[in-house]
């Protein structure tokens, strides 16, 4: 089992958007959600320190459908959510992941205001020729 | 009566009577954004109203000055085609009782704001939201306001809004209930 980690304040994350989660050209608010129950509750997103935008795109059921943006922890912790390392180590179906974080505290105010930290890495092919 | 002529000669009113010229007015409006002269025709008819409709079913109606508003619910009317994982993470599908709610509450929202303080209230865009539920967003150059409609009929909706500095406004409430509080959101943050 990989240790639990403080994440530093600027360091970044990473969450994959899904196409779907896209009209019009405009990311909707329902991309930010929490999953999970318990202490395990939250939404799923990569820490720099252990992926590349590549790699939080790979992971993926189908690549190819999702784009990726990033969060600075610090933004995210302005907006009084909570940023905690959760790695994944021998999960059933799905693979290891050392960087998987999550971030809790998403409220319908917490939705509002992520879409405007959005910050592209890898964009979906549904915004590459707008 | 129906209405009145537009001064303008972008629709002709047909001879056969006001029956025939309300359908055919129906299929202009549907046409209106290619002629480009909706907002001409929206001024001069008011009395007939715009139907939502869903399996045959009248869900409510709007009077044509919300056109922009019937548009956006019809546009939203792909949430109902979404199937359960529809993003690939496990998201559920949504119910028609969902849609519905969300639909009623704009549509009496809007008439009661224009009954009140004859303002009609911007368009909002309607989104597939997380559990089931309905997101209402308004994202305009001087406010946001984000409505979400659960899928529990017994669950309050959840409201967000503010004007992008230090007036907010969040809470729950009864969606089928009118609020003076959202009202003085919505139109305080014009």
């Amino acid at each position: 089992m990989w240790e639990i980690e403080t994440i530093p304040d600027n360091d970044l994350l990473y969450k994959r958007i899904h196409e779907n989660h896209i009209r019009d050209g405009e990311v909707m608010p329902v991309t930010f959600k929490e999953q999970g129950e318990d202490d395990n509750k939250g939404m799923s997103t990569d820490w720099a320190k252990y992926s590349r935008p590549r790699e939080t795109k790979l992971r993926a059921r189908d690549p190819k459908k999702n784009g990726v943006v990033s969060f600075d922890t610090e933004d995210l912790r302005d907006l009084n959510l909570e940023v905690v390392h959760a790695p994944i180590k021998d999960p059933p179906k799905i693979e290891d992941n050392r960087a998987h974080t999550h971030v809790q505290g998403i409220d319908t105010e917490k939705r509002v205001k992520l879409l405007d930290l959005i910050k592209w890495e890898i964009k979906p092919k549904v915004l590459v020729n707008l | 009566m129906i209405g009145t002529l537009p001064k303008t000669n972008e629709f002709r009113v047909p001879k056969q009577g006001p029956q025939i010229w309300s359908k055919n007015f129906k299929q202009f409006l549907k046409n209106g954004k290619e002629y480009g002269v909706r907002k001409k025709v929206e001024t001069f008819i008011e009395e007939e109203n715009l139907h939502v409709e869903l399996n045959n079913n009248i869900i409510t109606e709007l009077p044509f000055r919300f056109f922009e508003i019937y548009q956006a619910i019809e546009k939203s009317k792909y949430i109902l085609e979404l199937e359960d994982d529809w993003d690939e993470e496990d998201s559920a599908d949504y119910k028609e009782s969902t849609w519905k709610r969300a639909i009623k509450f704009i549509a009496n929202y809007a008439k009661w704001v224009l009954e009140e303080t004859s303002i009609i209230i911007d368009t909002p865009k309607l989104y597939p939201g997380p559990e089931g539920s309905i997101d209402i967003l308004w994202k305009k150059p001087k406010y946001r306001l984000l409505i979400n409609i659960p899928q529990d009929s017994q669950s309050p909706a959840s409201f967000y809004g503010d004007d992008f500095e230090s007036e907010q406004i969040k809470g729950t409430f009864e969606p089928s209930k009118f609020n003076q509080g959202l009202l003085l959101c919505l139109l305080g943050m014009r």
